[in-house]
């Protein structure tokens, strides 16, 4: 009964070796477990009595590969020939689908042989089967022992079904294989014709190809290769106490089951190497792509690494687009991918496979799976000779990212469900890499323009800082002019308040003298005569007093501080002296001061504006005689002097006073300035002076030069140019 | 009655002369000094009822002749009258400052100074 497995998508055949006792069934299932590849067989089970005869059964399992899809596997069975084990072979040969008779060639088993065949006829039919219907198959064994039955005879006997015939040797191997392939090639097609394959010759043929392919393997196999022994299990049960029919077959049954679990297990270890070693691989694997920075490199690292997992030299990797569109960025072993190539209506195969999100397998031998019977690019591939095709699509974070391809050809044979569910796996991997690593590059572009960006801005602060700088600089500089101008402008004002003040002073004072000096002569009328004398001189010497301060500031509101053309004339220097010492004289009286007047001798006349002139040299003169010191001395002396080519006439005055400090001398010639502490020194005057005989001297083209000792004396010279004098 | 002592300190001659003949006149006695250290001395030693004195003087002026008396507890009774030609507010404030009790500006008038001195003295 041809078992059909739909969870691990595979076909059990079930063959049973058949045969009188000690024919050697069992060898030939011994020999073929030897040569057999182990990744395709079971290990054998053998269910031994103690004297080392079959009991029960022997069972060897064996992958023929893929046919339409499904995976092809032989159950191989042997019974025990003893005459009384007749339950435990009927329940063996229950759901077989075909079976292998091994006939012992010794002319002593004639019979033996002929009772076995009609025992198998008998149990056949128990288990519902048609003896002559069931595949057949005949093995000679024994064939290098003496005293056998011809090949005629033994047909005679035991081939009234004319099925295929097979003379071998078990214990060396002889005939062995071939005898297998010819039971397993007639229970596949008579399976096949069962599913109703009969009438398509064409796949019966590609069928029986596909089983001789599965099967040459097992031909080359060398015999005297080292093998794995059989897996022996002893029953507890003794052969003797299994009397009772039901018994044994229960017993059987158990057996089958169990042997059957033992199988599954085996496939089930087999399919776990497999996937530890497709974990191995996609651990290496997803170690490269984590090493791996730029998409580039991930690329092309990943469909290299696929082709090799697959052992195939065909593929391509296609990358969504901009657009959508698929495009191919690395190929392997093919001129073009058949899967690129656009239909009418302008999609490829690989965006409709892409767009299914579903990886595919198909093998173009059996036209798998079925709906891609019509594609039109499954004749491109097969006329490339290629066999399997692989499809992967790539998705990242559920957005489509590409896909891959792979294509294997006859010699590699069609890809497998494992080999796709490994290509699957790769690619996630491969997708979620390159993901990441265009991620990684898009934020290294971003940090870059960052960076540059806070370069520029950096740079940008850096210059408005620097202008910043250079403005608060000018502001400073500003400030500081500012500062300066609102100090002169204080002074100035403080100036005009001292000058008031001294006005009100110079003023205030004679005229509170003169006053009160009146009132007294009016108040005390009977006073006598000599004392009212005193206050007459009183009223008389403060009214001069007065009046020559009415005079200065009369002038120096007149003059202002002179200014403009003088209007020059002779003058002599004797009358001028006199002019500009005589109010000054009752002051030095007082003073005490000794005044020495020297003239150069020839010097009888100056040019020059006569009333400025006047006003000047008193000015000076009238500085020395008032910051003198009581019992001091005034040096004038007038003198002509030369000055590189220019000739001039020096007035200079020297006095004993209390002189100048350094730090106001630059100041001394400025309007209202007075030496001294106004308060406790109040010097006489309105602190014109100085300023006056400056500008004087400058109307005549001149100049005023001032020295000063603080506390010791000032000297101020006049220089008058004589020849521009003249020529004015 | 004995006749109540005026400081005259004032640098001006013609100023000493004319006042002090005055207040002599008007049943005061008159002790001149002609600056601000002298009358400081005199101030000192005859600890008068009243003192006129000039803000504009040499050595010492008036204010700070001013300040020292009436930072002196030993003359705590002396009243002093600043007598300045200056008449600015700025002075006066001045004046105070310094602890002038009262505040007269030249030129005065002299019954105005004699009614105040005899209220001072009385």
């Amino acid at each position: 009964m041809v078992q059909f497995d739909n969870q691990y998508r595979q076909v059990k055949l079930k063959v049973v070796y058949y045969g009188p006792s000690l024919c050697g069934k069992t060898t030939c299932l011994q020999y073929l477990h030897r040569v057999t590849d182990p990744q395709r067989r079971t290990k054998l089970y053998t269910l031994n009595t103690a004297s080392d005869r079959t009991l029960f059964f022997d069972l060897l399992g064996l992958d023929l590969g893929r046919v339409r899809g499904y995976r092809l596997t032989l159950q191989l069975y042997t019974v025990p020939g003893q005459v009384q084990y007749n339950a435990t072979r009927r329940a063996v040969l229950a759901g077989c689908d075909g079976v292998m008779f091994v006939a012992d060639s010794q002319k002593s088993f004639a019979k033996a042989n002929e009772e076995s065949l009609a025992n198998l006829a008998e149990n056949l039919k128990a288990n519902g089967l048609n003896p002559e219907q069931v595949p057949l198959v005949l093995a000679y064994n024994k064939r290098d022992l003496p005293d056998v039955l011809s090949r005629t005879e033994l047909d005679q006997s035991l081939n009234s079904r004319r099925v295929p015939v097979f003379e071998t040797v078990a214990t060396s191997g002889v005939g062995v294989v071939e005898a297998f392939t010819g039971i397993t090639k007639a229970t596949v097609l008579s399976v096949a014709d069962r599913l109703g394959m009969a009438n398509q010759p064409e796949a019966l043929s590609r069928l029986v190809e596909n089983v001789n392919t599965a099967l040459q393997p097992l031909m080359r196999r060398v015999s005297t290769a080292e093998v794995e022994g059989p897996v022996i299990l002893h029953p507890s049960a003794k052969g003797d106490d299994l009397r009772a029919d039901e018994l044994l077959a229960e017993a059987v049954r158990a057996n089958l089951t169990m042997t059957d679990l033992n199988v599954r297990l085996d496939q089930l270890s087999g399919e776990l190497e497999r996937r530890v070693a497709n974990l191995h691989s996609i651990n290496e694997f997803g170690r490269l792509m984590s090493l791996a920075r730029e998409p580039e490199e991930i690329t092309a690292g990943f469909l290299d690494r696929l082709l090799i997992e697959l052992k195939v030299a065909c593929g391509s990797l296609f990358l969504v687009g901009e657009n959508g569109e698929l495009i191919e960025v690395r190929r392997r072993g093919l001129a073009a991918d058949p899967l690129a190539r656009r239909d009418e209506s302008g999609q490829s195969p690989a965006e409709v496979i892409l767009a299914s999100r579903q990886p595919l397998i198909a093998r173009l031998d059996e036209v798998e799976p079925a709906q891609l019977q019509d594609a039109h690019w499954m004749e491109e591939v097969r006329s490339l000779n290629l066999l399997g095709v692989l499809a992967v699509p790539l998705f990242a974070q559920d957005r489509p990212l590409g896909l891959v391809t792979a294509f294997s050809d006859a010699t590699r044979g069609a890809f497998e469900d494992v080999e796709l569910e490994l290509a699957s796996v790769l690619g996630a991997n491969a997708a979620t890499a390159l993901a990441n690593a265009r991620a990684w590059r898009s934020l290294e572009q971003l940090n870059s323009s960052l960076e540059s960006a806070v370069a520029e801005r950096t740079h940008e602060l850096q210059d408005a800082l620097t202008r910043t700088k250079s403005l608060a600089e000018q502001l400073e500089e500003g400030n500081l002019a500012l500062q300066t101008a609102n100090k002169e402008l204080r002074d100035l004002e403080r100036l005009k308040g001292e000058l008031l003040d001294r006005i009100a002073h110079e003023l205030n004072t004679p005229v509170t003298a003169i006053q009160t000096a009146g009132r007294i002569l009016a108040r005390y009328d009977e006073m006598p005569p000599e004392r009212a004398v005193k206050f007459v001189e009183i009223i008389t010497q403060e009214s001069a007093r007065l009046g020559d301060l009415i005079a200065s500031s009369l002038q120096a509101a007149v003059l202002g501080i002179p200014e403009g053309r003088p209007t020059p004339i002779g003058m002599g220097v004797a009358d001028l002296l006199r002019r500009v010492l005589a109010p000054l004289k009752g002051e030095i009286a007082n003073r005490r001061l000794a005044v020495q007047v020297k003239v150069a001798a020839g010097l009888d006349e100056v040019v020059g504006d006569e009333s400025q002139l006047e006003a000047a040299l008193r000015a000076i003169v009238r500085n020395a005689v008032e910051f003198n010191r009581d019992g001091g001395s005034v040096v004038v002396t007038m003198r002509p002097v030369r000055r590189g080519a220019s000739a001039f006439v020096e007035f200079r005055v020297e006095d004993t006073g209390i002189g100048i400090p350094a730090q106001d001398l630059p100041h001394a010639c400025e309007v209202f300035w007075q030496g001294g502490n106004r308060l406790t020194n109040k010097p006489r005057g309105l602190g014109l002076g100085l300023a006056v005989a400056k500008r004087v001297a400058e109307n005549h083209g001149g100049t005023l030069e001032i020295s000063s000792e603080e506390g010791k004396g000032t000297v101020v010279a006049m220089f008058l140019p004589t020849a521009v004098a003249r020529q004015a | 009655m004995a006749r109540p002592l005026i400081v005259l300190v004032d640098d001006e001659p013609n100023i000493r002369a004319t006042i002090s003949f005055i207040l002599e006149m008007e049943g005061f006695r008159v002790e001149t000094a002609v600056d601000g250290e002298e009358g400081l001395e005199k101030i000192r030693a005859l600890k008068p009822p009243v003192v006129l004195l000039d803000a504009m003087m040499p050595r010492r002026d008036g204010f700070d002749v001013c300040r020292t008396v009436k930072g002196d507890p030993a003359l705590a009774s002396v009243k002093v009258i600043m007598l300045t030609a200056m008449g600015q507010a700025a002075d006066q404030e001045k004046g105070r400052a310094a602890g002038a009790d009262f505040y007269i500006t030249k030129p005065f008038d002299e019954e105005e100074l004699l009614a105040l001195l005899r209220r001072l003295t009385a």
